[in-house]
């Protein structure tokens, strides 16, 4: 089961606050907390592991620089460094937003039993899953990873991908009656 | 109130899920949606357990936050930036310091011409009478015999200051005067008292006494010393009056009666015991005959006589 951390704000806000006075602890603290899932948003939407780990340091760089310079965001850190990864990921396939479809290889299920009869039925149910998704569309790929892979809001996500609540409820709602179509119709054997 | 679409169920049932309730539960409360909603809630809850290896992870961000530390937090940086930033701060200082010295350099060159109009104050401020010792003065000297077209007009107003009269000539010489300069070493232009302009000139101090005089006319104008060295246009009318004009200033030093009338020969006017410096003897002549022949600039101020005077007596 993914556990995504949920920072509590105020207590968010405290770092960075001492984050903006430079104070490495906070920044490794918002490091600590925050690589996880970042790294995670980027590695699902990227095909290469060393390109994703070097944009997802591009991220924190920015990020301590902002601090640095007092340009934190007030409101939510963890939507800041989501579109900051977002859009790393646009420059770095460009304006063309074509990406590739295997990029979710990588993709496997959390090894949540250590029955081996049901992790592999485990693995092959998650297996079809992962090959639906590969014929998503890629806006429908990504609010897919944002809201079940990542667990962002809807407002979160909307803010994310420049769009209503409204659309992005449309949107994943699209998404998953797309992706349960492909399943049952056996595209994905 | 509006019922809720399949959109909105969908999403309110996500929302329970994520609070830890059963999809049966939640396809409890809308069992009208709930043959399309259950394989739905069933591939959110599969995407929900796809992941990214953890151990890749861990891995990474070990590897990036070194790389963060080495790029953004290591002191060296720090170090280096400042080192950066005296550099600019020495740079700066140096071309600043180079445009100051060029600056001085330029503006201190002695070879380089000065400013010509520049009037430099006399060590004695008080009273205005020195001159420069090669005294450049205009001698204009109208002879009694010559008529000029100024004297021909009919309001018999001296107009020579605008326009030079016909039979106006200058004198080529130039004259050095050191009688007169005794305490001044300035050699290029005529000094004077700071506060009084440019020098008078023979016209002006005669326009200066029309001014005061307007139904007389001027018979004389020499340049004197008077008063205590100073520098003085003697103007005489032929009312019989002198008046005394401050070369330097325009000051009117003295308005005094001539002590013997009619005295206005051109050619005359040493007074005081004084050089004459210029002489501007303008004889006005009643029945003037327009005569311009002579004049070089043939500046005729009457058009009214062109046509009755045209033919010269000379």
């Amino acid at each position: 089961m993914i556990v995504i951390v949920l920072p509590d704000l105020p207590v968010e806000r405290e770092l960075l606050v001492d984050a903006s006075h430079n104070d490495p602890a906070a920044l490794r603290i918002i490091y600590e907390q925050y690589f996880p899932p970042v790294y995670q948003f980027i590695r699902l939407r990227i095909n290469d592991r060393d390109q994703a780990r070097d944009l997802a340091a591009d991220v924190f760089l920015d990020f301590f620089v902002a601090a640095r310079s007092r340009r934190t965001p007030h409101t939510s850190l963890r939507a800041w460094l989501f579109r900051v990864a977002r859009n790393k990921i646009y420059d770095h396939y460009g304006k063309s937003r074509q990406f590739p479809r295997a990029t979710l290889d990588e993709w496997i299920p959390a090894s949540a039993d250590h029955d081996p009869e049901i992790e592999f039925f485990e693995a092959y149910r998650l297996e079809r899953v992962r090959r639906a998704m590969r014929l998503l569309a890629s806006e429908q790929q990504e609010v897919l990873i944002l809201r079940f892979g990542q667990g962002l809001n809807l407002k979160e996500t909307a803010d994310l991908m420049d769009k209503s609540v409204s659309a992005v409820k449309s949107l994943q709602f699209r998404a998953v009656e797309t992706l349960r179509m492909f399943l049952d119709a056996g595209e994905v054997e | 109130m509006a019922q809720p679409t399949l959109i909105d169920i969908f999403e309110i049932c996500i929302g329970r899920l994520e609070a830890g309730e059963s999809i049966e539960r939640c396809l409890a409360s809308y069992p009208t949606h709930a043959t399309q909603l259950r394989p739905m809630l069933e591939t959110v809850l599969t995407l929900k357990r796809l992941h990214v290896p953890q151990t890749d992870i861990d891995q990474d961000r070990i590897l990036v936050w070194n790389r963060l530390q080495t790029q953004l937090l290591a002191p060296p940086k720090r170090q280096e930036r400042g080192m950066r930033m005296v550099s600019q701060l020495l740079a700066a200082v140096i071309i600043l310091a180079l445009m100051i010295s060029a600056s001085w350099f330029v503006l201190t060159r002695p070879d380089l011409p000065r400013e010509p109009n520049l009037i430099t104050p006399l060590t004695a401020t008080d009273t205005p009478t020195a001159t420069s010792t090669p005294t450049i003065t205009e001698s204009v000297t109208v002879s009694p015999t010559a008529t000029s077209t100024s004297t021909a007009t009919a309001s018999g107003t001296w107009t020579a200051t605008s326009t030079p009269s016909p039979t106006r000539t200058t004198s080529p010489t130039r004259t050095m005067t050191p009688t007169l300069t005794p305490s001044v070493t300035s050699t290029t232009s005529p000094t004077f008292a700071p506060g009084c302009g440019a020098p008078l000139t023979a016209d002006d101090a005669s326009r200066r006494v029309l001014e005061i005089y307007p139904n007389t006319t001027i018979t004389q104008v020499t340049q004197v010393v008077k008063f205590g060295n100073t520098l003085v246009w003697e103007v005489r009318t032929s009312h019989q009056i002198v008046v005394n004009i401050d070369v330097a200033c325009g000051t009117i030093l003295t308005i005094e009666r001539a002590e013997t009338p009619g005295n206005t020969p051109a050619g005359t006017g040493n007074l005081n015991g004084n050089e004459n410096l210029a002489n501007a003897n303008l004889n006005e002549n009643e029945n003037s005959n327009d005569n311009e022949d002579d004049s070089e600039e043939n500046d005729n101020e009457d058009d009214d006589n062109s046509g009755s005077g045209s033919g010269s007596d000379d």
